[in-house]
């Protein structure tokens, strides 16, 4: 296909730049010394003059020969990346867990006919319309600033997408499979264990990994329902502010380059399945 | 109106030669079938001459004219595709319009050949429906007037009738036919179904695994096959191919066949001919099931004698399967044929319907084929 | 075999061949949990929600919520809802943002889908690399943005080179160019969903068709415009959809970058509520704004699902199957 190949590439790769450019210059500032980009800096070069894992360094040691001494921090960054690791992880596994199950339960014998469109529902509206009945639930039930409140409010919450994208996947194991093997004789667990379940296990994997990334990525409930010993990582690298010198650019930047990381990872290797789970399978690749 | 050269044509996809080196001439107006079983690069062929895929190496000229350089919607041939590729999303009249409109043919124009075309297919009265409604009958005729509403010169079409139902092939051919001369069109045809082809196609290009078998008139290919490939795949039930040893008797020529029997060959008939050049003593004995009659002869060296082993009565006519435990033929007879399974009969065989091919080649041994077994037959 | 069991329309997939008490049993087993939890986060929330929203609690009374009935003032609250403008203002503000910014999500998504549709070499490696900014954390995509619109950041500093003087212009303390850095964010980190589903749908026109077009004599911009582009009218329409709905609930880039400032000029929907419950604590009329929401956008997610009725519908009925 004759397409005006070299016009084609061009536009392309603009576009690759304008998608790169925020997480180069992120990256960059992340290892800039803080010279360069406190007010003191003036114009902001755009490589490190000096590159440093000053920033690094000052975020899990709580200080840094390059930082002004009295930016000392109440914590690290380590507490928070644990958390958000944790509570991202128990809250894929419940939202992953319970959608699969549900799903199987919709798909293969048609129970909780409310199921698709009521989680459906669920991602309709801002999480902020809702925020206060929830905190106040969560106050009552002690789940404020815990590791297993996050991970059931974020469970819940993307709950929708364990449910529907296993759904579809569900859709695309035939039946026929199930139905020979209890032609056979077998029982109905025996024929989940052996059949259904290894033929699911790459929407599983799939499945996870997508509700992994939208756990991990929320800041909003976080922000609501954490005070400070379960802070996530999104929420903490916000608060990273100094009375003295007001935002901590770089330190910031190390964070933010931290955060992105597992997502980035993750999408890539869900990349073929995206387009079914955002469209809640409306569409396949 | 065009004629179509494809000189040593090539495709090769990934080391493997879909198309190998064929070289062929369609006429003007002349309705050719590319017949062969799957797999055998007909279809790559076509596509090749329609310009959605890219010769290796090799030509193709449309009236002496290099098409190489042509994108395929330069090249004025209409394709009609196995599966129709209806535009599914526009109506019946907007599929027909469809190559007059990106022409930027003025619309008054455009509506007067839609229905002219319309009533040809014989589906002017759905030409306001969406297409996806049609039924299979139909998107068939509708996929033909598309391409057809263009009047291209050259027409194609990829195994077009092998998704209808049967009754609807037969007519479909005869419309085919009826519309090839009505426009005055070259038709390339490509089929698996022989006997669309043999009724069909003024000739027929064999193909087999990318390499030309045999480019001739039905009744060529069928009494004059120039290898088994084409002897084997022409006809229904297929030709018997046999293993036989040529033995010389003093003068005579024996064919044996083991203790099924022995054929004498009669001195200056094509075939004595034929075996006494024969490179080797190992060859095939191909004869059609239909040319095998029940013998009562006597004479022990015009016949062989095998055990009936099951029977088809297919209607009018009846295959029945011989076997001495080494050799097996078919018999297609048109009496109606009592006989116990088990009983063993005397079969004889019109030595001048016979043929007989190179054991190790599979080329047909003979005066009037090529030696190197692809027999390029120009017009 | 078993009849189909009476209270659905058709059975599931494998309630026929495991007979219909067996079916059920196991359809209750799994989707008990999937029921527990959305029975847990929507009925006692709504019930606390209808309740406050009829009384005049706040937090700042000292008094548990269970007590707010002493401040019934019933529907008080929604009558507010109804002439509050700067609610409006914030409403409006968001659709704004919200509209321009799914446009050109739409503009630039379509142009890459559409060329990238025939292959080429590089694509899969092109592809990912697009698709990058959608699987950036939000709230670190604002940080980003906040980065780039300082006065003495990047994006100022390309654009003296190009204007050739120096532009230092505090983005984000002007009305005007706070909502545009905002919108700028919001469509660099969308548009490679857009291109995403478009791509999709794209490619599912079906290759035969294509090729047939163009045996038909019609060029690529033909091809697009007559046969790819009527055929992704659904899709496109779910992209809309989709971006439409998560604008609405625009925060993390808002938050991080103008925090609703300057004044509030970048003050969404979501960034009222939020001032309105910590800010002013006012969290009786939070609750009844909050379920005037959800009822909203529940009716809108009807809507949305009668209009993707025809893709929709397949995925429906293909799962009663």
């Amino acid at each position: 296909m004759k397409f005006s190949s070299v016009g084609r590439h061009i536009v392309i790769w603009i576009a690759i730049v304008v998608a790169l450019f925020p997480i180069a210059w992120m990256t960059s500032m992340a290892f800039k010394p803080p010279l360069e980009w406190t007010s003191a800096a003036g114009t902001v070069s755009w490589l490190p003059k000096e590159p440093t894992l000053a920033n690094f360094e000052y975020i899990f040691t709580g200080k840094s020969s390059a930082y002004p001494s009295s930016t000392l921090m109440e914590r690290t960054a380590l507490w928070p990346i644990l958390s958000s690791l944790l509570i991202s992880t128990v809250a894929t596994l419940i939202a992953t867990i319970v959608g699969a199950l549900a799903a199987y339960g919709y798909s293969r014998h048609r129970f909780g006919t409310n199921l698709p469109f009521a989680l459906l529902q669920l991602r309709l509206f801002p999480p902020l319309a809702v925020m206060i009945p929830v905190m106040i639930m969560w106050a009552y039930l002690d789940l404020i600033d815990t590791w297993w409140g996050m991970a059931l409010i974020y469970g819940i919450g993307t709950l929708p997408f364990g449910f529907w994208l296993m759904l579809t996947f569900l859709e695309d194991v035939p039946v026929e499979l199930e139905e020979a093997a209890m032609i056979e004789g077998a029982d109905p667990a025996r024929i989940f264990y052996r059949i259904t379940l290894p033929l699911l296990k790459p929407a599983i994997a799939t499945t996870a990994l997508f509700v992994f990334i939208l756990n991990w990525s929320d800041y909003i409930m976080a922000l609501l329902l954490t005070r400070k010993a379960w802070v996530t990582l999104p929420v903490f690298m916000n608060d990273l502010n100094s009375a003295q010198t007001g935002q901590l650019y770089g330190a910031k930047a190390a964070l933010g380059l931290i955060a992105i990381v597992p997502p980035l990872i993750l999408g890539i290797l869900i990349q073929k399945h995206l387009v079914r789970g955002l469209t809640f399978g409306a569409l396949k690749q | 109106m065009a004629s179509i050269e494809l000189a040593n044509l090539t495709k090769v996809f990934n080391g493997v030669r879909a198309v190998d080196d064929v070289s062929l001439q369609v006429r003007d107006n002349e309705f050719v079938a590319l017949l062969g079983p799957s797999g055998c690069g007909k279809s790559t062929t076509m596509n090749m001459i329609a310009g959605i895929e890219q010769p290796t190496s090799g030509a193709i000229r449309f009236d002496g004219r290099d098409v190489a350089n042509l994108p395929p919607n330069k090249r004025g041939v209409g394709f009609v595709f196995q599966n129709y590729a209806i535009f599914t999303h526009l109506s019946v009249r907007e599929n027909l319009a469809f190559a007059l409109r990106v022409r930027g043919v003025p619309r008054v124009e455009v509506e007067a050949r839609v229905a002219k075309i319309a009533a040809v297919m014989r589906i002017a009265d759905k030409l306001d429906r969406s297409s996806a409604s049609l039924s299979v009958n139909e998107m068939q005729k509708l996929a033909i007037g598309r391409s057809a509403i263009a009047e291209p010169a050259i027409f194609l079409l990829d195994e077009p009738l092998s998704n209808v139902d049967a009754a609807f092939r037969a007519f479909m051919r005869t419309e085919l036919k009826h519309l090839q001369h009505t426009l005055r069109q070259t038709m390339v045809y490509v089929t698996h179904d022989q006997i669309e082809a043999m009724s069909l196609a003024d000739r027929i290009a064999v193909m087999n695994q990318g390499v030309l078998q045999q480019f001739g008139t039905p009744q060529e290919i069928y009494s004059a096959p120039v290898n088994t490939f084409v002897a084997n795949f022409i006809g229904s039930p297929s030709m018997n191919l046999m293993p036989s040893r040529i033995v010389s008797e003093g003068d005579d020529i024996m064919l044996q066949f083991g203790a099924a029997g022995a054929l004498k060959l009669e001195a200056g008939t094509p075939l004595f001919q034929r075996a006494r050049c024969a490179n080797s003593k190992d060859v095939i004995f191909g004869v059609r099931p239909e040319d095998i009659e029940f013998a009562e002869v006597s004479d022990p060296t015009l016949g062989l004698t095998l055990v009936a082993q099951f029977i088809e009565p297919i209607g009018p006519v009846t295959t029945i399967h011989f076997s001495d435990g080494e050799y097996r033929i078919k018999v297609l007879t048109e009496k109606r044929f009592r006989t116990g399974l088990g009983q063993a009969h005397r079969l004889s065989i019109p030595l001048e319907r016979c043929h007989l091919f190179d054991r190790e080649s599979g080329r047909a041994l003979g005066a009037d084929h090529e030696v190197g077994g692809r027999a390029h037959v120009n017009a | 075999m078993s009849a189909p069991s009476s209270r659905t329309a058709s059975a599931g997939k494998l309630t026929e061949a495991m007979g219909d008490a067996q079916s059920r049993r196991i359809g209750r087993l799994t989707t008990w949990p999937a029921q527990a939890l959305l029975l847990f986060i929507v009925l006692f929330p709504t019930i606390v929600t209808v309740y406050v929203s009829l009384t005049a609690w706040t937090p700042l009374d000292g008094k548990p919520w269970t007590q707010a009935y002493k401040t019934f003032w019933w529907f008080e609250n929604y009558w507010e809802i109804l002439s509050d403008r700067k609610l409006f203002a914030a409403l409006g503000r968001t659709l704004l943002i919200v509209i321009i910014a799914v446009g050109f999500q739409v503009l630039f998504g379509l142009g890459l889908a559409l060329l990238f549709v025939n292959n080429f070499r590089a694509r899969p490696l092109y592809y990912t690399l697009i698709l990058m900014p959608m699987m950036v954390v939000p709230a670190v995509a604002g940080y980003m943005f906040l980065m780039l619109f300082q006065s003495t950041g990047p994006i100022n500093q390309i654009i003296s080179v190009i204007l050739g003087h120096s532009f230092e212009v505090v983005w984000l303390a002007n009305e005007t160019l706070a909502i545009v850095a905002v919108i700028v964010g919001e469509v660099w980190q969308w548009t490679p969903m857009v291109f995403l589903i478009l791509l999709a749908g794209l490619m599912s026109v079906p290759e035969d068709q294509i090729k047939a077009a163009r045996l038909l004599g019609a060029n690529w911009a033909q091809i697009i415009w007559r046969i790819s582009l009527p055929r992704i009218k659904g899709v496109l329409a779910i992209a809309i959809g989709i971006r439409l709905i998560e604008g609405l609930k625009l925060f993390d880039i808002m938050y991080i970058m103008t925090k609703g400032g300057p004044g509030v000029a970048t003050e969404t929907l979501s960034l009222y509520i939020y001032k309105r419950t910590y800010g002013d604590l006012e969290w009786a009329y939070v609750s009844a704004l909050g379920l005037v929401i959800v009822i909203t956008m529940s009716l809108l997610g009807l809507a949305l699902v009668a209009l993707m009725r025809p893709s929709r519908r397949v995925q429906l009925v293909h799962v009663a199957k």
